[in-house]
């Protein structure tokens, strides 16, 4: 049985390059456009992991994130910033984030972050 | 009392007060000042006039005690010489010298005791030193004892016609003193002797109540010590010889000729410290004393230093009031300006001063109050203006704060624009390459890689772009950690392998033992090694690319070498500054973004170091690196 991802990114090309190359990987796949969507699928069909984009219009991945932790979910979560925007990424770390990557990400490093995280949580 | 001594001490005191502090108060200064020449003036005026009382008053005891002596040995000479004249002038009487009666002579006798009342007994001698009459005044005489005198002091002398005073005796502890004269009817005829006992009691006692200021006494002294009168007439009955007394042999032994009036001070019978005086008594061989205790005879002069250390006393109390005077009215408002000028030099321009002695300082006080008047003035529109161009500078300020925020947030958005779509163009020709496989000819493989290199080297530009930016506004923050540079250099050299043509070019590494840990960003430090190392690896084809670590003069150096293509000397000065990557601008077959060195050249300033190359065209370059071990100051840009 494969893992359940939620990509969460307000940009649609975005969220099909990373559909598509984590489906390639084998993962189970879903997409959110914005941080309250995000929430909403979170709740009602939990993922196995959540890679969240910083910015976002309407929620931030990093509002997302705190929320989420608020609510006692301790679902892993990758975030995706900016290149350069190491603060941001060590200030999501500390919220809870697993790890972060920049964009564009290259799919091997990815698809390696992402069963890292996994087997944490397992 | 020693004088040396006295100017060696005030010439001590003067110097500790002068060479203590240069800078002493005023105040001090002339308190000082004033006190000693005041104190000094009225002390030696004091210690002279106390000397010259001394002087004066020792002279004046011997003038008075001399005038006393001198007058009672007048008096006691006159009185014997009285006798000796009046026993005389009896002589001259007929019946002593004619009669044979010795009634008569016993008459004539008798007569002299009324002329003379201190003669006691007399008696008459023949030429033959016979007795021939002898009356007395208190006791029978044998008129009829015809005595042989002829052998006696007063015959021999009286017979050579002379008058003779024998020695003092005692009886019934009277004084007596044996007279004699010749009995001469005519000058030259020897007719006989008058002989006479005298009595000195009275004269003498008028001698020994002698008075001189409260304890003064005087008393009188034979040639051969022995006391003839004194007050204490104890010593009188003792038969006390004080020959042996100082003055009495000062007296005897004197030259009467270089005689001075004076007074000695010696010792006197009883051990006590006296002034004497004396006058001698030539007749009788005799010395008259008077004496007075020092101690009495200083009175005067403790008194007359008593007065004069009151009047010095006054004098300096005077003295000081007036310095406190001056105080008051010089030195004051001069303390009162000093503070003045202390407090403006503080700061406060507000201070003003109220000085009124309706002098010349008052005239400096007003002075200072109309110049701090000016200064406040000045500094008052010195701070409007001030306070004008930091208004005018804060503003500017706010707007260039503005605009680089504005130009911060132009750079992220440029980032976060430019990346967005660029991301989507790599990750699109990744899928499609991928999803393409073994399906497209190599030509259309080719193309797509082509694509993909060019999108992922338009990234790096644009990554490049903001870290440089960045750097440029100041943005980058040092986080300062202890890095082993080796291990620092290892990383780098591996992540590049991958990078370098296998056959034809390796990286040597010559890191040498023992360097201390740097004090410094580990991050910033991996990007300068890596730009250089990436730098070589681009530009060199095959050959050797050396990485060096050591020490050199207390500093850390980083030299990486390559056996590349190396740099034109017109091009060595601006392969640093940005889009200048000297004749490669236009060379086909290296790629980069004209930006790492000048990066390389901010990073390394930024932690405190510098850079320089070195290069032979065509041979290849070195670029060395000079950190400081520890990086104390870490300047921000």
């Amino acid at each position: 049985m494969s893992e359940k991802i939620l990509i969460v990114d307000d940009e649609p090309s975005n969220r099909k390059i990373l559909v598509q190359e984590l489906t390639h990987k084998g993962f189970a796949v879903d997409t959110a456009g914005g941080g309250s969507e995000a929430l909403a699928k979170i709740e009602s069909a939990p993922p196995d992991l959540v890679i969240l984009d910083y910015m976002m219009p309407d929620l931030s991945g990093l509002e997302v994130l705190k929320a989420l932790r608020k609510r006692g979910n301790d679902t892993p979560v990758i975030m995706i910033t900016a290149y350069g925007s190491v603060e941001r990424a060590v200030e999501a770390m500390k919220v809870g984030a697993y790890d972060f990557i920049t964009r564009p990400f290259d799919p091997d490093h990815i698809e390696l972050v992402i069963r890292k995280a996994l087997e944490r949580q397992d | 009392m020693n004088l040396t001594f006295i100017r060696g001490q005030t010439r001590n005191f003067l110097l500790w007060i002068f060479s203590a502090r240069r800078r002493q108060r005023l105040v001090r200064n002339y308190f000082f000042v004033s006190a000693i020449l005041i104190a000094g003036g009225l002390i030696s005026a004091g210690l002279l006039e106390i000397y010259f009382r001394y002087k004066e008053g020792l002279e004046q005891i011997g003038f008075i005690q001399q005038d006393a002596a001198n007058s009672a040995a007048l008096g006691i000479e006159r009185f014997i010489q009285d006798i000796a004249t009046t026993m005389k002038a009896v002589t001259k009487s007929p019946d002593i010298r004619a009669s044979q009666k010795r009634t008569d002579y016993e008459f004539e006798l008798k007569r002299l005791f009324f002329l003379a009342p201190a003669i006691t007994e007399a008696l008459v001698l023949d030429t033959e030193g016979v007795i021939q009459a002898r009356v007395s005044r208190f006791r029978a005489v044998s008129p009829l004892l015809k005595r042989d005198f002829s052998q006696s002091a007063a015959f021999k002398a009286s017979s050579q016609g002379k008058s003779y005073f024998g020695k003092v005796y005692f009886r019934d502890n009277d004084p007596y003193l044996t007279v004699a004269v010749p009995i001469e009817p005519f000058p030259g005829e020897f007719a006989g002797v008058l002989q006479a006992e005298a009595s000195l009691s009275d004269i003498l006692d008028l001698v020994s109540a002698v008075k001189l200021g409260k304890a003064g006494y005087g008393y009188v002294v034979a040639s051969s010590g022995e006391l003839v009168a004194h007050p204490r007439s104890r010593l009188l009955l003792q038969r006390q010889n004080v020959g042996e007394l100082t003055q009495v042999k000062a007296a005897f032994q004197s030259n009467p000729g270089v005689f001075r009036p004076k007074a000695i001070m010696t010792q006197n019978i009883d051990g006590q410290t006296v002034f004497s005086s004396y006058a001698l008594i030539p007749t009788l061989d005799w010395a008259v004393f008077i004496e007075r205790p020092a101690e009495e005879a200083y009175e005067p002069i403790y008194a007359s230093l008593l007065r004069t250390s009151i009047l010095l006393l006054i004098g300096l109390g005077v003295a000081l009031l007036a310095t406190l005077f001056v105080r008051r009215r010089v030195v004051r408002p001069l303390e009162t300006l000093r503070k003045g000028v202390e407090l403006i030099r503080k700061g406060d321009l507000s201070t003003r001063l109220d000085i009124k002695t309706g002098d010349e300082i008052e005239i400096l006080a007003d002075e200072f109050n109309q110049m701090a008047e000016h200064l406040n003035e000045a500094y008052a529109s010195l701070e409007r203006k001030v306070a004008e161009r930091t208004q005018e500078l804060t503003a500017a300020n706010d707007k260039l704060a503005e605009a680089s925020k504005l130009k911060s947030r132009f750079l992220a958005n440029v980032n976060h624009e430019l990346r967005t779509p660029l991301s989507s163009i790599i990750g699109y020709a990744r899928l499609l390459r991928r999803e393409t496989e073994k399906q497209i000819s190599p030509v259309q493989v080719e193309n797509l890689e082509d694509l993909l290199r060019n999108a992922e080297r338009l990234l790096a530009l644009i990554d490049s772009l903001l870290d440089f930016a960045r750097i440029e506004a100041g943005k980058v923050e040092l986080k300062l950690e202890a890095v082993e540079i080796d291990q620092l250099i290892r990383e780098a050299a591996a992540s590049l392998e991958p990078m370098l043509n296998a056959n034809s070019v390796r990286i040597v590494q010559d890191i040498s033992p023992n360097i201390p840990p740097l004090n410094t960003d580990r991050e910033k430090l991996r990007e300068v090694i890596l730009n250089l190392l990436g730098n070589a690896v681009k530009f060199t084809d095959r050959g050797d690319i050396k990485i060096s670590a050591y020490q050199q003069n207390g500093d850390f150096r980083l030299a990486v070498a390559d056996t590349g293509i190396g740099i034109e000397q017109a091009d060595m000065n601006r392969i640093f500054e940005e889009f200048d990557r000297g004749k490669l601008t236009s060379a086909a077959g290296y790629r980069g973004t004209g930006l790492g060195l000048a990066i390389v050249k901010r990073l390394v300033n930024l932690l405190g170091g510098s850079i320089v190359v070195e290069s032979v065209a065509g041979k290849g370059s070195t670029f060395t690196v000079t950190l400081p071990v520890s990086q104390h100051e870490a300047a921000s840009i």
